[in-house]
């Protein structure tokens, strides 16, 4: 795409790098047929305030699970169904730590953690999930 | 008959290095190199145009296939296929060289591409257009690259073609005798001229024969190249090689069965005229060690209208039967069909001959073929046996003129394309597949709705309506789609009357199939799709149907599909397909109840089903609950038992 404004000028000459391109890669030129724009990737800049990450508070009962909300049953996962505690995001507080399966739940989305994989809340409230060994796993 | 089991030359595998390079003027290892590399020669150049069509067809069906053929000196010999469009590539094999020794080979010169249309020529339908690239080296024809490619339209009566209502190959479409399209690598004015003042939607048809060419013209390269790097002795050495090691294969194959005479029938609903009169396919297969005769001399008559196929294709359908049976990790190629002879008189519907025998559809009568050769062959094969698919591509076509004049094409995209193949002792079969013979690609819904001013509503597998077994044939597919402007239709269901997905080794047959329409905003499809309910107010098109609900019925009256050729509709119609079910393998009360089960919570299999087609009782509510289905396994067992000791 030629810099700067799109005008019926630089269409016309994007057209035309369109056709030197095609006839580069298949060896044909079609000119006489009609260009489709399909696929568009539009990079924009606009000026933002800095981002604040507020630190995440602190949990009473660091390295700790949190309390579930709920437990389901999981199916198909392995050959029995089983129990997986659902946990709230916006009451996970730095410092839990849980194992997998679990189901974090939150307003857009949702994290699942395999058998195998451990969460630990970090400083700011993410989620950092870990494979752990086999002999680490908590017997819970 | 004579039966030639005196086989002089040693089997590939004993032959002795010395002796090998003898025969194919290479080594063992080189000739399996370019064997493959023959294979990735005609793969790439589909590749290529596949990327680069315009054509929905094209783009979206797949529907053309690439050959690699040796020169004439070597009888045209075709070690390699394109895995596209099996139709093409079978009839390819002979299209080349009937194409070519037509023009005359001496004609020939660097960076000329003969093109033919015509079936009785090059097989399958005149839209499927061939273009045959010669390769030189040194001056000499070294072989063939050429491409088969259905164009969207070939004139005729019909826009697009598909119609199996045109009664002489003046209505059919244009016929190109071979020509130059392209002579020393330049278009030829007069040879583009006579297609695109013959045929409709040439704006897509110009630019897409000028891919064609592209893609020949990489096909070329890419052959040149292998001749350059090994010799045009070992390239011609590993035709060889790859031809007789199919032929071997396939009499191996063959050796392995009994022998003895083997009949099968199948038939296709009617022709195109009316409904008088069926047509049958009957195969008798005569077995001797490891060679076969294929006679088709009780075939019905040629159809009056564009049903019928040429001898090629009825060639590719027996060569296909061969392949699944007997040689299905093999390639596929001129030499698979060596151990067998095709006797097949002149003008059947396998058969026909022009001007009245027309052929269009010519992939319903040798589907009908291919199904005669599984059956014959299902008995003496036992668990080897394969079960019957859905069988007819029970075309939809349409066309209209939108408000601004433009016109508008749909072609097979609509109706009942694909549906399900039959299950074998490996598994279950699959429920959306292209017909044996086809191998396309589906064409997207988001394409065909872009594209047209249509929307499809519904695409889903039908319960109750896979052939039962111990594996279980593919389900049924329901498609409806939703027609927003007036339209004219095309509808070409042609294997309602026999469940064309037959059972095998004690499998069941699956259901047969039926098409409907809905005319305008009054006759707005009804909610749910599986009732059987709900075609009281329906215009039924074609199936075996119940004279009063118009529903599916194995003992119902038949329901002709051309006793209108075109149908018309008002906006916002709906048209409804449900193909024929695939068969079943092996008896259905030993199919493992936990297996039977799951195709009751996955909707392939109802409760009532269960019971009376596997002898399983499934409790609960697939509905409302379809994690909580159990096996009622004491009531199983005694129902199985009662099963064995009487019959059902």
């Amino acid at each position: 795409v030629p810099s700067g404004p799109i005008t019926e000028e630089t269409l016309g000459e994007l057209i035309g790098r369109f056709h030197v391109e095609y006839e580069r890669r298949f060896g044909q030129r079609f000119e006489y047929l009609p260009v489709q724009g399909v696929t568009y990737r539009v990079q924009l800049i606009v000026p933002a305030e800095k981002v604040n990450y507020p630190a995440a508070p602190e949990a009473d009962d660091a390295g700790s699970a949190p309390a579930p909300v709920e437990t389901v049953e999981l199916r198909h996962l392995e050959h029995e169904p089983i129990a997986t505690p659902v946990y709230e995001r916006t009451a996970l507080r730095r410092g839990q730590r849980f194992d997998g399966p679990a189901i974090v739940r939150e307003s857009l989305a949702t994290t699942f953690l395999l058998p195998g994989q451990r969460a630990e809340i970090g400083p700011l409230g993410e989620i950092i999930i870990a494979t752990v060994a086999a002999s680490e796993r908590s017997a819970a | 008959m004579t039966i030639d089991t005196n086989q002089v030359r040693t089997p590939l595998r004993e032959m002795a290095e010395a002796e090998f390079e003898h025969h194919y003027d290479c080594d063992r290892f080189t000739a399996t190199v370019l064997s493959n590399r023959f294979g990735y020669i005609v793969e790439h150049l589909c590749g290529a145009l596949l990327t680069t069509a315009f054509s929905p067809i094209l783009r979206d069906w797949y529907d053309f296939a690439a050959t690699v053929a040796g020169p004439p000196a070597e009888d045209y010999l075709t070690p390699s296929l394109s895995n596209s469009l099996v139709y093409h590539a079978g009839a390819m094999m002979d299209a080349v060289r009937n194409t070519i020794e037509e023009f005359g080979a001496d004609r020939l010169r660097p960076g000329d591409i003969i093109i033919g249309n015509d079936p009785y020529r090059t097989g399958t339908h005149v839209n499927d257009l061939l273009l045959c690239r010669p390769v030189f080296g040194d001056g000499e024809i070294l072989g063939f690259i050429s491409i088969t490619a259905h164009q969207l339209d070939m004139g005729g009566l019909v826009p697009g073609g598909f119609s199996g209502t045109k009664r002489s190959v003046f209505e059919n479409g244009l016929v190109i005798s071979p020509r130059r399209l392209y002579e020393r690598g330049e278009p030829v004015a007069e040879s583009f001229a006579l297609i695109l003042d013959n045929v409709r939607f040439g704006g897509v048809i110009e630019p897409d024969l000028r891919n064609i060419e592209g893609a020949l013209r990489l096909g070329e390269r890419l052959l040149l190249d292998t001749v350059r790097r090994y010799g045009r002795g070992a390239v011609l050495g590993a035709m060889r090689y790859t031809c007789d090691a199919s032929a071997e294969r396939i009499a191996a194959g063959l050796a392995a069965l009994g022998d003895g005479v083997y009949s099968g029938e199948d038939l296709v609903d009617a022709d195109g005229l009316d409904d008088s009169e069926e047509y049958r396919v009957r195969v008798r297969i005569t077995k001797r060690a490891g060679r076969a005769e294929v006679d088709v001399s009780d075939t019905s008559r040629q159809m009056r209208t564009s049903i019928n196929s040429s001898v090629l294709d009825a060639k590719t359908a027996v060569m296909v039967a061969l392949k699944y049976l007997f040689d299905p990790g093999g390639s596929f190629t001129s030499g698979s069909m060596r151990p067998v002879d095709l006797i097949i008189p002149e003008g059947t519907m396998l058969s026909a001959l022009p001007p009245d025998g027309a052929i269009f559809l010519y992939w319903e009568a040798t589907n009908a073929l291919l199904s005669a050769m599984l059956r014959a062959l299902a008995p003496a094969l036992g668990a080897d046996a394969i079960a019957g698919d859905v069988a007819s591509c029970n075309i939809h076509n349409a066309n209209g003129v939108l408000a601004d004049g433009t016109p508008w094409l749909s072609g097979a995209q609509c109706g009942g394309e694909h549906g399900p193949w039959g299950a074998t002792r490996h598994g279950d079969a699959e429920s959306y597949m292209s017909v044996y013979q086809a191998n396309g690609l589906d064409p997207a819904v988001e394409a065909i709705e872009a594209d047209l001013p249509l929307v499809l509503m519904r695409r889903e597998p039908v319960i109750d309506s896979a052939g039962p077994g111990r594996n279980r044939g593919g389900a049924a597919v329901l498609k409806d789609s939703l027609w927003l402007v007036p339209a004219d239709h095309y509808s070409m269901p042609l294997r309602f009357k026999v469940a064309s997905g037959f059972g095998v080794n004690g499998g069941s047959d699956g259901a047969t199939g039926g098409v409907w329409y809905w005319d305008g905003r009054d006759g707005a499809p009804p909610r749910r799709a599986v009732d059987e309910d709900v075609y009281g107010d329906a215009t039924p098109v074609a199936g075996m149907l119940d004279p009063a609900t118009h529903a599916r019925c194995r003992d119902g009256e038949y329901v002709y599909f051309a006793r209108q050729p075109v149908w018309q509709t008002r906006p916002l119609a709906t048209f409804r397909y449900i193909t024929n079910g695939g068969g079943g393998w092996g008896s259905p009360f030993e199919r493992e109840p936990e297996r039977v089960l799951i195709d009751v919570r996955d909707g392939y299999v109802s409760v009532d089903a269960a019971v009376r087609e596997y002898g399983v009782v499934v409790t609960g509510d697939p509905e409302t609950a379809p994690e909580q289905l159990q096996i009622d396994h004491a009531a199983t067992e005694a129902l199985r038992r009662s099963h064995l000791d009487g019959p059902r």
